[in-house]
């Protein structure tokens, strides 16, 4: 099948599937912009990353999903991957696709979403009141100007007053945890920039920044809400965020919780959701 | 991030010359392997480094060394989670529907 290059594979990662609205929204607004999407993440599309103290392992991980990749180019003509997680798009940048001769381009979706901001801006209706702060990280500005791309798109939300938060080290808030002292002193900078500039909201742009610092949504009467979130609520689209009504003292439903399994809920979700927040 | 690991008053071209070595698979310095152990990905090495003029890239040439840290010097210890898979397996099935699973995973 011939390539389209509205025809678009959106790789969410691994770690995006605590965030299942954080996806949804992403597609829809993906969709809007008027993309052909298909969405693929999980193990089962692993970068390799994960997996870098088995060198073989990882490249073997990296080679699988780069053949996912192109077969999808091929038998779909989705030629371009348009990725979420900015150590994903870094890993493939620079490491699966020169390692695996990829038949693919590999795009951010804020880089998607500006190119064609003009289409999403009529949809953006709803007046969004709040003053932003927004959480940067300098680090993925090697690959993907995101920081711009976010602010701009936000820019566009009627009623919504945007502020630039401090600029922190790494790509985002996980690369900092290995660091003694570096997450918890991101977060006070950010915490502090919000309340001193008298925010109402801190906007993520990163999923792992927003799995520590919802953990203080609520706090200094400061909410946190990724960017994805907050546009849809200039769309009225649901914008609801499981996550962090879990890590901020909910839990899920028993339905669900039994549909995981109650043992793996119980061993692997719940000491991560009742883990101290950044401050 | 020099504050955070101790490398305020180190002397920055053993910690430059270490990256050559460690990138050669030869053990590196402790100033170095600190550096690259603590790398963020912030990218801010790439524009500070004077090499850059003749095409280095400083932050893919530490992100080699840092593996070459972990895989061949045993300088570092591989980070190891056994539980992350599974446990972003189990956060997807507390959220996706059995259609989302199918499709997307």
């Amino acid at each position: 099948m011939d390539v389209n290059a509205d025809r678009i594979t959106f790789w969410f990662g691994c770690n995006m599937l605590r965030h299942a609205e954080m996806i949804r929204l992403s597609i829809i607004l993906l969709e809007h912009a008027g993309y052909d999407v298909s969405a693929a993440g999980g193990p089962a599309y692993c970068c390799g990353t994960a997996h870098d103290h088995q060198p073989h392992g990882a490249s073997n991980m990296a080679a699988r999903t780069v053949s996912r990749f192109n077969e999808a180019s091929q038998k779909e003509g989705r030629g371009k991957v348009v990725t979420w997680c900015p150590s994903c798009h870094m890993h493939m940048s620079d490491i699966m696709s020169p390692g695996n001769a990829a038949g693919f381009e590999i795009a951010h979706i804020t880089e998607l979403l500006a190119e064609r901001a003009d289409r999403l801006a009529p949809r953006l209706k709803v007046p969004v009141k709040r003053r932003v702060l927004l959480h940067r990280h300098l680090g993925f500005a090697t690959h993907v100007p995101v920081n711009d791309r976010v602010a701009g798109l936000l820019a566009r939300i009627p009623g919504l007053q945007l502020i630039d938060g401090p600029p922190h080290p790494g790509h985002m808030c996980s690369a900092l945890a290995a660091v003694p002292g570096a997450l918890a002193k991101a977060a006070r900078e950010t915490w502090t920039a919000a309340t001193a500039g008298n925010c109402d909201t801190v906007a993520t742009i990163f999923h792992s920044c927003h799995r520590e610092l919802t953990a203080l949504d609520g706090r200094d009467n400061v909410a946190v809400r990724n960017w994805v979130q907050l546009v849809a609520e200039a769309m009225g689209l649901e914008a609801s965020d499981a996550y962090r009504g879990w890590r901020t003292g909910g839990a899920p439903d028993i339905a669900a919780i039994e549909r995981a399994g109650e043992s793996l809920h119980h061993k692997l979700i719940e000491p991560e959701l009742r883990k101290a927040p950044p401050l | 991030m020099v504050d955070h690991i101790g490398l305020r008053d180190r002397n920055p071209a053993t910690a430059t010359d270490g990256l050559r070595r460690l990138a050669h698979g030869e053990a590196g310095p402790v100033e170095t392997v600190a550096w690259v152990g603590a790398c963020s990905k912030s990218g801010q090495c790439v524009a500070a480094c004077p090499e850059r003029a003749r095409g280095l890239d400083a932050m893919l040439l530490v992100r080699i060394a840092r593996q070459r840290a972990i895989n061949d010097t045993r300088q570092i210890l591989a980070k190891q989670d056994p539980t992350l898979f599974p446990r972003v397996k189990t956060f997807a099935r507390l959220q996706l529907s059995n259609e989302e699973l199918a499709k997307w995973m």
